[in-house]
Formats: C-alpha cells, sequence, structure tokens
C-alpha cells in the first residue's frame, strides 16, 4: 500500500485547496444523483472519510461499505470492514458512523487529547494517522522518490504520487509503504516524508496486523517501561526538547493501544524515544522491547537512516528517512 | 447550522438526540457552525453533561481535520463559486 498526501494541512484544508483548484466537491453522496429523496445520506468527505450520518432517532444503523476499499472504523482503529459488505452498527449517542479508507493517511493538526489523537504535545506537530496499513503485495517494493510541485496540483492514482499547491507554503509529500519479505519473513514499513519546516508526527495505529501477516500485538504499557529505561527520565517532558528540527524532521510512532487513555499516556515518552533515534546521520536503532506474559515474545526494531538530498528550488534540504519496524519472532 | 435555523414545536426548540447527530454530521463536513433560532448552546439540554462532552469531542475531531479558520472561508468560497462544497 502506497499512500501519499501533501502533509503540511489539516485533511479538510488539503481537500479544500485541491476542491478549489480542480473544482471537484468535498463531499461526494454515495448516492446517484436524482430528483426524489436519495436511497441513503451516507457520502464521502474527500477522498478518505466515508460517513453514513445517522437521519432517525435510533442507536444502531445499517451501514452499506463502498466496494473498492476496506474500511477502518474511526472509533476502534483496529477494525477494518470489507467493501461492498453491509453490517449492523451499534451508534449510542457517543458514536457516530465514521470510517476511512484503509491506507489512508490523515493528516490532523491535534491540540488536545479530546479526540485521541494526541495531547497538548502534538500541537507543534503535523500528526499523520496512518491506521491499519495494508501490507503490499509485492516483495522488494519501493517508493519512488518524492517530487516536489509548488506551484502545481498533480495527481496520479496507484503507484503515483499527490502534491497539493499551498496557498503560501511549500506543500509537503509523504508516502508510506508497508510490504512483506517472503524470504526473510520480515515486515518494513517505509516512510519517506520530503522536507518541511513543520515537525510530523506519523501516528500509527493498529492492533489487528496479525491477520494480515505482521505480529503486532505491542503493548503500551510496556513500551512505557522500556523507553523509560532506555531514557532514564520522566515521562511527558517533551516541552524541554527544543531545538529538534533544523528545517526538516519527523518522528515514528507507533501505538497499538486500544485503550486511548493509555495511548496518550505514552505519547510523549514514545516522542523523546523516537527523537533520539531519528536525529543525526547515519544509522540509528531504537529498540522497543516487550516480554508479555505468554508463550511469545516480540521485539519491535526500528531502524533509521538518513540521507541529504539537495533541493534546489527552495535552497533547503530534503531529508529522506527511511524507517523499517520489523517485528521479529524471539 | 446544528440543531437547524428554525426549531420545532418541542422544548428548547429541538430534542437532545437530534442536536448530538447534527453536531456529528457538522463535525465531517467543512463547515460546522452552531447558531439558529432558539436554544443552542449544547450545555442546556440535560442536566449531565452527555450533550456537552459528545458535543466537545466532535468539535475537537472537527478542529483536528481543518484548523485555518481563514483560509478555511477562503477555499470554501472559492470551492462554492466553482462547484460547490455539499
Amino acid at each position: 500500500m502506497c499512500v501519499t498526501v501533501a502533509a503540511q494541512n489539516p485533511y479538510l484544508l488539503n481537500a479544500g485547496t485541491t476542491a478549489f483548484h480542480t473544482g471537484v466537491s468535498v463531499i461526494a453522496p454515495i448516492a446517484e444523483r436524482t430528483v426524489l429523496p436519495p436511497r441513503t445520506w451516507d457520502y464521502m468527505l474527500w477522498k478518505d472519510i466515508f460517513v453514513a450520518p445517522i437521519v432517525t432517532n435510533t442507536t444502531v444503523r445499517t451501514i452499506e461499505f463502498p466496494a473498492g476499499n476496506n474500511w477502518v472504523d474511526w472509533w476502534n482503529m483496529t477494525i477494518v470492514y470489507s467493501g461492498n459488505t453491509t453490517i449492523t452498527y451499534q451508534t449510542p449517542l457517543e458514536i457516530f458512523p465514521v470510517f476511512f479508507r484503509q491506507g489512508a493517511l490523515l493528516p490532523l493538526q491535534v491540540n488536545n487529547s479530546l479526540a485521541g489523537h494526541g495531547d497538548e504535545f502534538s500541537a507543534e506537530y503535523m500528526t499523520l494517522l496512518a491506521a491499519a496499513p495494508a501490507l503490499s503485495d509485492r516483495n522488494n517494493q519501493t517508493l519512488e522518490p518524492l517530487l516536489q510541485h509548488d506551484h502545481h496540483h498533480h495527481e496520479q492514482q496507484g503507484a503515483g504520487y499527490t502534491a497539493i499547491r499551498e496557498f503560501r507554503q511549500v506543500s509537503q509529500e509523504v508516502r508510506y509503504l508497508t510490504t512483506r519479505n517472503v524470504e526473510s519473513s520480515t515486515k518494513s514499513f517505509t516512510l519517506l516524508a520530503s522536507a518541511h519546516p513543520r515537525k510530523l508526527i506519523l501516528l500509527v495505529r493498529t492492533a489487528d496486523l496479525s491477520s494480515q501477516g505482521l505480529e503486532s500485538a505491542v503493548d503500551v504499557a510496556k513500551i512505557v517501561d522500556v523507553v523509560d529505561r532506555l531514557n532514564d527520565r520522566p515521562l511527558r517532558q517533551v516541552h524541554q526538547w527544543g531545538a529538534f528540527s533544523k528545517g526538516c524532521g519527523w518522528l515514528l510512532l507507533c501505538q497499538s493501544s486500544q485503550e486511548r487513555a493509555l495511548g496518550q499516556a505514552v505519547l510523549g515518552s514514545l516522542w523523546r524515544a523516537c527523537r533520539h533515534s531519528l536525529q543525526g546521520s547515519g544509522s540509528q536503532h531504537l529498540v522497543v522491547q516487550h516480554t508479555p506474559s505468554g508463550a511469545r515474545s516480540l521485539c519491535a526494531l526500528f531502524e533509521s537512516t538518513c540521507t541529504h538530498i539537495a533541493w534546489s528550488r527552495s535552497r533547503m534540504y530534503q531529508q529522506q528517512y527511511t524507517s523499517c519496524g520489523s517485528v521479529l519472532r524471539q | 447550522m446544528l440543531g437547524g435555523y428554525r426549531g420545532s414545536n418541542v422544548p428548547l426548540g429541538r430534542t437532545k438526540q437530534l442536536f448530538i447527530r447534527w453536531a456529528q454530521m457538522g463535525a465531517f463536513v467543512p463547515l460546522m457552525e452552531n447558531g439558529g433560532n432558539g436554544e443552542h448552546r449544547p450545555w442546556m439540554f440535560d442536566n449531565t453533561n452527555q450533550t456537552l462532552d459528545i458535543y466537545r469531542t466532535f468539535v475537537n475531531i472537527h478542529m483536528e481535520m481543518v484548523r485555518d479558520l481563514p483560509l478555511i472561508t477562503h477555499w470554501r468560497h472559492g470551492a462554492l463559486s466553482l462547484q460547490g462544497v455539499m
């Protein structure tokens, strides 16, 4: 699965800028055009979010998913529904049926913990939410080099790229690719992001990769413990970690817990750990290891390398980090 | 416009359920706006904080997806002139 977004602006702002230049609508109804009341009020909010609004006083809804994609539950990102299926969905007042395309990369501006995507430390970052990333079918698939488009909108489906013109600032392209190497039975998560002054959080949320062959039962609580020992510092001191970005930088977060409160508590410490792993040149390693009770123990290994590529147009440097996360069975 | 411009013949002009569902959908459209005739303050719909808590969560979800309000009005205007946001 290869996904590209222009990640400078949050989801709807990306959508709006593209809509402005292309004339396509941000909202696309699922139902056919008709003068009669449509058969469904479901709609797509831009390309990645499927909304099935509640239009009667009910707490249960039948939802028919669009074909062609799998859909991740907004409220429990470990649940993936297949396209072209119909389910009965429980919607108490706190829950609204919203799903996003599996493989999508949602750019969010997170300022607090209320929506469950970070906390106040997220405010200075752009959060990219990747949930239930699908594995690529092809072996040894690589990401194409990123292209920068300052003043043009260009879009190419499939393995291509999306660059969205920004009003005032250069765009940023981000892609990720999850692949499986059959020979070594390892899985990798590759992230490419073009240079941008805005720091980036990649929030990978999944606890259900095992069905695709990935071992992902990494316990967030155990990561807290490990990170604490790695850094030997108290949690949630991220605000003291200034001077992180020299024009470019990102953080790789892997969060597998279904419990948001726990996940939020660990964000700060994970940021610090990931920053350690990604700063500087050359290869460094961050090993997040835990030994859950039971027969198996898992070791998640994130290794990062970075390459500096001159980017003449803006006289900035394009840094390319390739982060590979392999979950190995010990 | 969350809750509708004009209320119906129920206390507060709209029911708590309608107001919540409307706000939830409002979070997942480009423009989320609360206003209109009658009671629209989310803390007025029940004695518990259920409506308020739900409302707050969805406002934050909306704001995570769309933050830069001057730019939003800019592009929304542009999109409307081309084909329409909805």
